[in-house]
């Protein structure tokens, strides 16, 4: 339950979240929580950041500022991503997605991100009392949960993964893709995931 | 014809495998060859080109397929998929023949991957082994994976894999040597010799006549390891300490005597108008990969733990094969090198442990190593070679036992 709450901050008055009456980012200075939030990211240097939760958006904001490509941000609330919308004009750099498994834009992006390298930031201020949800979306967007590779199945690279074999209860490793075969039949994926599990040996 | 060579492993083995590739070259004048090399050796590419026949290099970014496997922060094919690319890079190529001169689980992996219908060397083919029917496949198998006795080069060995046939490039006595490059410094520590050594060695050098100019030669990150040395040799004169790029190292090497302890340096060297001698410890083993070439010299301890093991960090309680080295029996070699002192003279000199050596290629096209002072364990003819490979495949090896770590030892 997303409510919000009415704070002055450095003589600004703000209308700042909460879920279940317990705040979604710094009441106290939103805004220093975001710069130091920006500085743990370290280097970004991609055409593309994820960032896995809303808040206030302090963070998204300063991360608009300081970095010039594009920023998908996956929420699980709808009535951040409103407020975050009515509080501010629109940027053509800056996605934010309703993250619903449902939500077509969120397997592109899954795909994408499942074969890319693009930096994903979680924003765990924003994910009180709802984190084993936004923890999932970070599994989601890198490909490393069952549950993400079932959206993906009939890519190249998942097609001779027998799902029932998959973990469910954790991050997905190559090997573990590989143990998941039923069939071995040396087509070009299972050749490529062979000659890739001998790096990590 | 087009040809894929991959040489994944280290820098000096890529220097060791174009002695190999320059030779197929020789007898395959019209063949182009394509060299895979880890991305991490780009610097390396106008070097590799400018010493060897190789048309283009192309490269296999292994850090960043694995960072990509191992990051679980990173997407799940997005390793999959740099190897999918660069697949298909390779079939666009339309290879005819592949090298495989890496001799890995990787690269035979690779092998299956690019699916080139003709394969020199181990590879997979529909997740079967090919390629070990060899004798000299199954010996280079059987033997370069273990800590054993060699009893040839690893560059002789690929040659005859490759089922070259072996032509060999003496030393000419013609050489006169405009100055003295030293490498002082390895990738292991085992392999390396202290500073006191090294400013005995140059002091030696000055105080025998040697007036030749001396650079002490390292990478740009190693030059502040060389401080102490700097100051205890500022007094001797035409001495520079420099950190040459690759492409600069060249101009240092021509012409030059190079001393130098176990490095790439030596495997480029043996490429260039040089004349090297090798401090070789640790586990630097001078039968498989000393530098290939005729004329090197090859101070080596007598030690029974000598050369050790490649994968181990020395047992001993100290490095008791530095103390075998002389820097006194160093400094004569070079002498002899720049004919300062007569080769008969020099045996007689040098001092009762030293064990040296220089190498040769043989009729048979094959290096060889020739006692100057000492002796050659084991060493063995290629008869006798031929009947010990006989011997061992008629016992056993149904089953192959590729290597799984990725290096010569080199």
């Amino acid at each position: 339950m997303i409510q919000f709450a009415r704070a002055e901050i450095q003589g600004e008055s703000f209308e700042l979240p909460l879920r279940n009456g317990k705040s979604l980012c710094s009441f106290r200075n939103p805004q220093q929580e975001a710069e130091r939030w920006l500085r743990n990211a370290g280097k970004l240097n991609s055409s593309v950041i994820y960032v896995i939760g809303l808040g206030a958006g302090f963070h998204v904001d300063l991360l608009l500022q300081s970095f010039q490509g594009e920023v998908r941000v996956l929420e699980l609330e709808v009535a951040l991503i409103e407020k975050y919308h009515q509080t501010h004009s629109p940027c053509h750099r800056l996605t934010i997605l309703e993250a619903h498994k449902e939500n077509a834009t969120l397997r592109k992006w899954i795909h994408s991100s499942t074969v890319q390298n693009f930096p994903i930031l979680d924003f765990r201020a924003s994910w009180v009392d709802d984190e084993t949800n936004y923890g999932e979306l970070r599994g989601l967007l890198t490909g490393r949960i069952r549950e993400s590779i079932a959206l993906q199945k009939s890519n190249d690279g998942f097609r001779c993964v027998n799902l029932e074999k998959l973990p469910t209860d954790r991050l997905l490793s190559a090997r573990e893709i590989v143990q998941s075969w039923t069939d071995h039949n040396y087509c070009q994926e299972q050749k490529l995931w062979l000659t890739l599990q001998e790096l990590l040996k | 014809m087009k040809v894929l060579a991959l040489s994944l492993l280290r820098l000096g083995d890529i220097f060791m495998h174009l002695h190999v590739l320059n030779t197929y070259k020789r007898h395959n004048p019209t063949h182009q060859i394509t060299l895979m090399i880890n991305e991490q050796f780009r610097h390396a590419e106008h070097l590799i080109l400018s010493l060897s026949k190789v048309e283009r290099i192309i490269y296999f970014d292994r850090t960043a397929i694995q960072q990509g496997l191992l990051d679980k922060n990173s997407g799940q094919l997005y390793s999959y998929q740099k190897l999918s690319k660069l697949t298909e890079e390779v079939q666009e190529l339309k290879i005819d023949r592949l090298l495989n001169l890496t001799h890995n689980q990787l690269s035979a992996r690779l092998v299956d991957l690019f699916a080139v219908g003709d394969v020199k060397g181990i590879g997979y083919q529909d997740g079967k082994v090919i390629g070990l029917q060899s004798l000299a496949t199954k010996y280079f198998n059987e033997h370069y994976s273990e800590d054993i006795n060699y009893s040839f080069h690893y560059v002789d060995i690929l040659k005859q894999i490759l089922e070259l046939q072996v032509d060999c490039v003496q030393t000419s006595d013609e050489f006169l040597a405009k100055k003295i490059c030293i490498q002082v410094f390895s990738a292991e520590e085992k392999k390396e010799h202290n500073t006191q050594f090294w400013c005995d060695l140059i002091s030696v050098l000055r105080a025998t006549g040697c007036t030749l100019p001396i650079y002490v030669i390292c990478s740009p990150s190693e030059i502040e390891r060389t401080s102490l040395m700097r100051l205890q040799l500022q007094n001797i004169e035409n001495l520079h300490f420099v950190a040459p790029s690759l492409n600069e190292l060249v101009s240092y090497l021509m012409e030059s005597v190079l001393i130098t302890v176990d490095t790439s340096i030596k495997h480029i060297a043996s490429h260039l108008e040089t004349r090297i001698v090798e401090i070789s410890l640790g586990s630097s083993n001078p039968v498989k990969t000393s530098a290939y070439a005729a004329g090197a010299w090859i101070l080596h301890s007598a030690r029974s733990c000598a050369p050790c093991s490649h994968s181990r960090s020395c047992h001993q309680p100290e490095y008791f094969c530095r103390q075998d080295l002389l820097p006194q029996d160093v400094a004569i070699t070079v002498m002899q090198i720049i004919k300062e002192i007569k080769l008969e003279d020099a045996k007689t000199i040098l001092s009762p442990q030293a064990q040296v050596f220089t190498t040769f290629f043989d009729e048979a096209g094959i290096l060889e190593l020739a006692a100057f002072k000492g002796s050659i364990a084991e060493k063995i003819s290629d008869q006798a070679y031929l009947e010990k490979a006989k011997v061992k495949v008629s016992v056993n090896h149904t089953t192959p036992v590729m290597r799984r770590d990725n290096e010569s030892g080199a």
